[in-house]
């Protein structure tokens, strides 16, 4: 009797540890039961993949607007039967699809430059995870492209000449002005740093500030006057070899004399009061309020600031960055932009495709006319000009009043905890601040720039 | 008689005092939530001027353009599911284990809180992504299965919920433990004697016994999965968000478009609902805090 | 009598019997989901600090010991440190003073408003950390913040280049947000343990004529102690988990001089913008040990005998 009682708890138990593990068991038992359903499924399944495709596309939302990106997958869709593509986009893109790529269910085409803050590209990029797209770049279609455009560190990383990220758009990135304000207080457009400072004065005497940037969310927006005024002090050797974290470039006279730029806006008061706390819509809008003479940015500036209300008859001005010397070389910073397929997409073709498609003339009038970035093809410019606006017009073609195009990006490396990026621009605000000087500043570089010169990816 | 006139007199003054304290912090509490309410109410130039000024009308276009650029309403829904199933699934596992372990003597019972414990220091923030890794295996191993074909174990609300009540266990299972010891043995016994099983004593005696304890603990959580923000961008897709991380993508992309007035009225859309929420339930709310307590 | 015996006997090994299964259809589930969600995740952070990989592809590669050296070795890290220990100080201080100040005045005041008070202060409790956050970006905001408006019309100096901009007063913007949310629930909390202290002790102590700022400290501060210890070592761990919201939303870049970068902020940093996740999650591990430590030091040097009148 009791021995039962015993028998009929343990199965009380073990009827408790079954009904837990149900789900286990079933699992294992399924496949041999159901191969035939499975087998249905999988045919359905690529019954449906033959007639049906769908392309996933994400895309950074931010100055450019997610709406020109619908409107080309639209297209791409009119002329691809039985192509759908889904647009993702957003602001936060990376954290959207960093979730996708670990899985290993990435998106097919992904807009996301090397200079965003979520690091996908240059994770893809170490993680040698990128599609080679040397099928969308054949002799006849690089031929196209204006040249150096296709030897960026992002866009052929690995040294070997191979394309693993498009160059979608390429700007040229400067200083913005208010052209109706400089009309109105006779004030010039600086050539040199001088005068720059000069207006300093002026701009004072207005009671407003000389230079506001994207301190708070984004001060790397400085590379803008950073990297061209080195190439203009130094030589673009310079730069390269800053890129390249070549020993003592960044303790070098001509760094330090860009760096003592910054000292010189902090230390004379010049930059906009409020500056250090605002993101870059915020000092943007206080832009288009005449509170500051300046602010480095980019073509995307009017588009993203479309519906923000500015001072009577604010005009765009475009302009370079100052040099030195009369006689140094002027310079302005331009900037590419990646597209690219991670090799573990699923429609790796079609997503070559859309690349392709991306480069037509269409789609480049498409993109020129409602974000006014192009492509950096030859010619594209002058192609777009009808549906540029004046201020993106003039961001082009200020290499033809005698600025030279320089651009450039770290050398990538293996894993490391340095982020000389962050180095460079967050120390920059702190000398805004005030709280760090200019020697401080290079040698923190320099010593980041020894480390990862060590370990630069070969 | 005079003396005790002063003393009146005095005890006044001190009320008074107090009150004038108190008003202050009640001021510093409400009045940037005030300020959100009618700021929300702004034209985009109405902005430029000074912050304090009052709108001139209520420009109901910011919370149309909020509502359909920030899905709101979805992410409401979503968080209000997760939150309330968190909080179920939290009671089905808490109670029972603090309750075994703190009034059972057994063998395994220190171990077995000590394992507990130890949780309180592993914070969401830094398991996240070896979870999510984890589910995603999972995943991907199940769906090789007819019946999981479809299975998705992350952009998982339950899973989410489920997550979020076992993060939350280590505390819940310390605090309901240190109330559940303070309870007589008396009352067990005579439950025993009146027959009850062990089940039928927990949830009929000492279940109602600790429900002060009980509403701390649910207090504590729900405002805990309430906030959470990390765990659901990571493990949800859009469809599937919560209201934080609504709300967050809502101020990232103002970032873009300078539409402040939509901002705040997202930011009126997360509060209000919480606000009347609270409204009703806020004397039971703080109640259950006091009557729960942290009775060590 | 045997009969009686093996009866008592069973009965006995079946009790005993239930009692176990009792014991297991409690703890088993919930030790099962502890150890899938929790602690195997935990092991992980543990194992994959000892290799070099990305964020995305999670390809590895042994390192052992490399991320602790870089660590040990990482100025930025230190400073990351040192600011947590900020907040944790500042924050835990600040709110747990103000909390039991207000409880205090609120339990021996007696006025009729009382709930509405505690309502108002709890209030902020119930807001999200990414609301309270936002909002306090606008408060603090250059040109449409209210305190600058505020400051500039009572004309007082206002931090020139915004409040979260300098290195000086940023992190003080983010105390003041966590303080603003924090101290209405512990206060809530202070008020349950002063309202549970028998009367008659402090009627005991007004006619001995000891002063209600003295009675605080000799009975009340006693007796509730064993609930300031837990608040305590509860508050430091949540401040760490907090600050991180805070942070992550009001300054992204970590803050001027990276003076508001904190421990999960760095932790992130590295995992996904640098791509560094086997640093980030020995970054994880050192953050386990330390507020692990942390609670142990303070639970050891909080301890009092408790008091019981």
């Amino acid at each position: 009797m009791r021995n039962i009682k015993k028998i009929l708890a343990l199965m009380c138990v073990a009827s408790l540890g079954t009904a837990m593990f149900a789900g286990c068991t079933k699992v294992s038992d399924v496949p041999q039961n159901s191969d035939e359903t499975q087998a249905a499924e999988a045919g359905e399944e690529t019954a449906t993949d033959g007639s049906e495709k769908v392309l996933n596309v994400a895309v950074f939302q931010g100055g450019y607007g997610r709406e020109v990106w619908d409107t080309l997958a639209e297209r791409f869709e009119e002329e691809h039967e039985g192509v759908t593509v889904n647009v993702t986009a957003n602001p936060k893109l990376g954290d959207v699809i960093r979730p996708q790529i670990m899985s290993g269910n990435p998106p097919d085409v992904i807009f996301l430059s090397a200079t965003n803050e979520s690091g996908v590209l240059q994770s893809l990029i170490q993680d040698k995870a990128l599609e080679c797209l040397d099928d969308v770049f054949d002799d006849e279609m690089k031929a196209k492209f204006v040249p150096g455009s296709l030897d960026a560190p992002t866009i052929s990383p690995y040294g070997d000449g191979k394309i693993y990220a498009a160059p979608l758009f390429y700007s040229t990135m400067g200083l913005f002005y208010n052209k109706t304000l400089f009309a109105e207080n006779n004030l010039e457009v600086p050539k040199t740093w001088d005068d720059f400072f000069e207006l300093g004065d002026k701009a004072k005497e207005m009671g407003i500030g000389l230079f506001t940037y994207a301190a708070a969310n984004d001060p790397s927006y400085n590379e803008i006057v950073f990297n061209p005024a080195i190439a203009s002090a130094g030589g673009p050797e310079l730069l390269e070899d800053c890129f390249n974290y070549k020993e003592g470039a960044w303790t070098s006279e001509p760094v330090k004399k860009v760096m003592g730029v910054y000292q010189k806006i902090a230390d004379g008061g010049y930059l906009l009061d409020g500056t250090l706390a605002m993101t870059h819509t915020q000092s943007q809008e206080q832009f288009l309020q005449n509170k500051s003479l300046f602010i480095p940015n980019g073509n995307w500036l009017e588009n993203e600031m479309k519906d923000t209300p500015r001072a009577d008859g604010f005009a765009y001005g475009f302009t370079g960055i100052p040099v030195f010397e009369e006689g140094d070389t002027p310079c302005v910073w331009s900037n590419i932009e990646e597209i690219y397929v991670p090799s573990a997409a699923k429609e790796i073709d079609l997503a070559k495709e859309f690349i392709k498609f991306l480069y037509t003339d269409d789609s480049i009038m498409t993109l020129a006319e409602s974000t006014g970035a192009i492509p950096p093809i030859e010619g594209a410019a002058d192609l777009t000009k009808s549906v540029l606006s004046d201020s993106v017009y003039e961001t082009y073609a200020i290499t033809e009043k005698g600025y030279t195009p320089v651009t450039g990006g770290f050398a990538m490396t293996e894993q490391s905890e340095i982020s000389i990026r962050d180095d460079i621009y967050n120390t920059l605000n702190s000398i805004m601040a005030g709280e760090k000087n200019v020697d401080e500043w290079s040698e923190l570089i320099e010593s980041d720039s020894n480390k990862l010169s060590e370990i630069v990816l070969k | 008689m005079n003396q005790r006139k002063t003393t009146l007199h005095m005890a006044g003054a001190k009320k008074a005092g107090t009150r004038l304290v108190l008003l202050l912090f009640t001021v510093v509490v409400l009045l940037p939530i005030i300020w959100t309410i009618y700021t929300s109410f702004k034209t985009t130039t109405e902005f430029l001027a000074n912050p304090w000024m009052l709108p001139k009308g209520l420009y109901w276009p910011n919370y149309t353009n909020a509502l359909e650029k920030g899905n709101m309403v979805a992410y409401f829904k979503n968080s209000i599911f997760v939150t309330l199933l968190g909080l179920a699934f939290l009671v089905l596992l808490a109670v029972p284990t603090a309750y075994v372990t703190s009034r059972f003597k057994f063998r395994l019972a220190r171990p077995i809180s000590l394992l507990f414990m130890s949780g309180l220091f592993v914070s969401q923030n830094y398991i996240v992504v070896p979870i999510f890794l984890s589910l995603n295996k999972v995943q991907n191993y199940l769906n090789q299965y007819v019946e999981f074909q479809h299975l998705k174990l992350t952009d998982n609300l339950i899973i989410l919920a489920l997550i979020y009540a076992v993060c939350s266990l280590p505390f819940s299972i310390y605090l309901l433990s240190g109330f559940l010891k303070t309870i007589p043995d008396e009352y067990e016994n005579a439950a025993k004697i009146d027959g009850c099983s062990y089940g039928q004593t927990l949830f009929l005696v000492i279940v109602p016994m600790a429900k002060p304890a009980m509403v701390t603990v649910l207090m504590f959580n729900y405002m805990e999965y309430w906030n959470e923000y990390i765990m659901a961008t990571t493990l949800m897709q859009e469809r599937r968000w919560t209201l934080p991380v609504g709300l967050v993508n809502l101020m990232e992309q103002q970032k873009f478009a300078t539409d402040w007035g939509a901002m705040f009225a997202g930011m009126v859309i997360v509060m209000l609902p919480t606000m009347i929420i609270y409204a009703f339930v806020q004397k039971r709310l703080t109640e259950g805090i006091s009557m729960g307590g942290l009775k060590g | 009598m045997a009969k009686v015996n093996t009866k008592l006997a069973g009965k006995f090994s079946k009790s005993k019997f239930q009692r176990k299964l009792f014991i297991a259809e409690c703890t088993v589930p919930a030790i099962i989901l502890f150890a899938v969600f929790m602690v195997y995740p935990a092991i992980n952070v543990f194992y994959m600090s000892f290799f070099k990989m990305s964020s995305l592809s999670l390809e590895k590669k042994f390192v052992g010991l490399d991320n602790f050296k870089v660590l040990i070795s990482d100025t930025k890290f230190w400073q990351v440190f040192r600011n947590q220990i900020f907040f944790i100080v500042v924050v835990t201080i600040i709110t747990i003073i103000l909390a039991l100040f207000f409880a205090a005045l609120l339990t021996n005041s007696n006025l009729k408003e009382k709930p509405f008070y505690q309502t108002v202060f709890f209030f902020p409790n119930v807001l999200s950390l990414v609301v309270i956050s936002t909002l306090f970006i606008q408060i603090y905001d250059p040109s449409k913040g209210i305190l600058t408006a505020t400051c500039n019309a009572l004309g007082i100096q206002v931090a020139e280049q915004g409040w979260l901009g300098m290195a000086t007063s940023s992190r003080w913007c983010i105390v003041a947000a966590m303080v603003w949310q924090a101290v209405g629930y512990y206060m809530v909390m202070y008020i349950a343990a002063m309202d549970g202290i028998s009367k008659d002790l402090y009627e005991v102590a007004d006619l001995e004529g000891m002063s209600k700022f003295k009675q605080f400290f000799a009975i009340t501060m006693p007796l509730m102690w064993e609930i300031i210890r837990v608040t305590i070592v509860f508050f430091i761990i949540s401040t760490i988990n907090m600050s991180f919201v805070y942070v992550k939303i009001m300054t992204p870049t970590g803050g001027p001089d990276g003076k508001t970068e904190v421990f999960l902020t760095y932790m992130y940093k590295q995992a996904f913008t640098n791509s560094n996740f086997g640093y980030a999650m020995a970054l994880g591990v050192f953050i386990f040990l330390f507020s692990f430590a942390l609670a142990l030091i303070s639970d050891k040097l909080t301890q009092k005998e408790t008091v019981e009148y």
